[in-house]
C-alpha cells in the first residue's frame, strides 16, 4: 500500500487551537517514539495532538481529518501517561473498542495537549 | 458482477488500483448496508429533533449495523445546514421542521471495506424541498446513464452534470465532484476528486456525488452512491 500523507491544513482546520503555537505561548514538550527513533518537539498549549503529529511528520494516516471515525490516527502511552489523559468519550471509546486497541492507545485527534501533559511520551502504534 | 470485474481489470492507471482486499461481492454488499441503512436513518428523523440528536442516532444505527468505524465523519443535515459544503461544519441547534428538508451522508466502513451514500428527504410538503430532493436523485441518474451509454470522462460528468443543475434551476457544488471507493483505505490510492479524471471511470469504484442548492443559499439536497449500470438500482 503506498504511504498515505498527513492531513493537509485545510482538512484539519477545526482542530486548529486559536492560540496556536505563538513564541510567546506556554509550550508543551513531547517525546516522539517511531521504531528505532526517538526525538523531542514542542507544542504550544491547547494544541490537538494528531495536528502537532502531523507537524512533526509522525506519519499518521488521519484519512477522516480528525472527526475521531477512522482510527487512523490511533497513537501509544505508556501507562503513567495514559492515565493522565482525560478519560475517552463514548464514540472514541467506542472505535478502540471495535478496533481492538491496545491498553494506552488512544485517538490523538481526541487529545489536547495541557501543562499536565508536559513530557508526553507518544509512540506509534505496532 | 463478472463485467464488473473484468472492467476493473482492464488497467486504468494508478488511480483505479484497489487494495489487496478488494472483491466486488464485499464492495456490493457494504454498499446494500449502506443504502439500507440510510433509510433507516431517516425513517427516525421527525419533526421537533435537533440536527446533533440526529447524527447520534445516525452513529447508533451504523455501529448496530458494525459500522462503527468511518473513512469519513456523519453527516445528517437539517434544513439550511443542507446548503454546506462536505467538512463545513453545521449550524448549530438546527431543528427539524414539519415543513423541512433534511440530507444524510455517510462513508462507514465495515470490516476492510469503505461504503458511501447520500439521500435527501422531505418532512411535509413544501413543494420547493421535494422538488430539490427529487431532482437531486434524477440528476445523478442523469449523469450516471450519461456515463453508462456515452463512456464519458469524470470531467465530461461533472460538466454535464453542472449545465443539467441550472437546466433544473440550481447550483451545483462542485466542492463535491466525485471520488473512489475501495477496501479501506481508498485515499491511499487516490484521494482526488472524479470532475478532473480524464478517462471514463470504471463502475464500482468511483461514487457519483451530486450536492445542489438553491441559488438564494437556502436550501440544498444530496445523492450519491457508486458509478454502476442500471441494474443495480430499482
Amino acid at each position: 500500500m503506498e504511504q498515505i500523507l498527513p492531513p493537509s491544513p485545510a482538512s484539519v482546520a477545526h482542530l486548529t487551537d486559536a492560540g496556536g503555537p505563538a513564541a510567546e505561548a506556554p509550550s508543551v514538550r513531547l517525546v516522539l517514539r517511531q521504531a528505532t527513533r526517538c526525538r523531542d518537539v514542542v507544542a504550544g498549549r491547547g494544541e490537538n495532538l494528531m495536528i502537532v503529529l502531523s507537524r512533526a511528520e509522525f506519519g499518521l494516516p488521519a484519512i477522516c481529518g480528525g472527526k475521531g471515525v477512522c482510527g487512523t490516527c490511533r497513537v501509544a502511552f505508556p501507562e503513567v501517561w495514559a492515565m493522565r489523559l482525560a478519560q475517552p468519550e463514548k464514540r472514541e471509546y467506542q472505535l478502540l473498542c471495535h478496533l481492538k486497541a491496545r491498553a494506552g492507545e488512544r485517538l490523538s485527534c481526541r487529545i489536547t495537549l495541557t501543562a499536565a501533559l508536559d513530557g508526553l511520551e507518544v509512540s506509534a502504534c505496532e | 458482477m463478472s463485467a464488473v470485474a473484468e472492467k476493473i481489470d482492464d488497467g486504468r492507471g494508478a488511480l483505479e488500483h484497489v487494495g489487496a482486499a478488494f472483491t466486488t461481492d464485499r464492495m456490493l454488499e457494504v454498499r446494500n448496508i449502506t443504502r439500507s441503512a440510510i433509510h433507516e436513518i431517516a425513517a427516525r428523523c421527525k419533526p421537533g429533533m435537533v440536527e446533533e440528536d440526529a447524527v447520534e442516532m445516525a452513529r447508533d444505527i451504523l455501529a448496530s449495523h458494525g459500522m462503527v468505524q468511518g473513512w469519513h465523519d456523519v453527516y445528517v443535515r437539517f434544513g439550511t445546514n443542507t446548503t454546506k459544503t462536505f467538512g463545513a461544519p453545521s449550524d448549530p441547534g438546527i431543528v427539524l421542521g414539519e415543513d423541512d428538508v433534511f440530507l444524510i451522508d455517510i462513508g462507514p466502513v465495515l470490516e476492510k471495506w469503505e461504503g458511501d451514500g447520500g439521500d435527501t428527504f422531505v418532512t411535509g410538503d413544501n413543494p420547493a424541498y421535494a422538488k430539490c430532493a427529487a431532482d437531486a436523485r434524477a440528476l445523478f441518474h442523469l449523469v450516471r446513464k450519461k456515463w453508462e451509454s456515452e463512456n464519458a470522462t469524470g470531467k465530461a460528468l461533472y460538466d454535464y452534470a453542472d449545465a443539467e443543475a441550472k437546466k433544473m434551476g440550481w447550483e451545483l457544488n462542485l466542492d463535491l465532484s466525485g471520488h473512489r471507493l475501495s477496501d479501506f483505505p481508498h485515499a491511499a490510492i487516490y484521494e482526488g476528486p472524479m470532475n478532473t479524471v480524464d478517462f471514463c471511470p470504471s463502475p464500482l469504484i468511483w461514487i457519483l456525488e451530486i450536492h445542489i442548492r438553491d441559488p438564494e443559499m437556502k436550501f440544498g439536497a444530496f445523492f450519491e452512491d457508486m458509478l454502476l449500470d442500471d441494474g443495480y438500482f430499482a
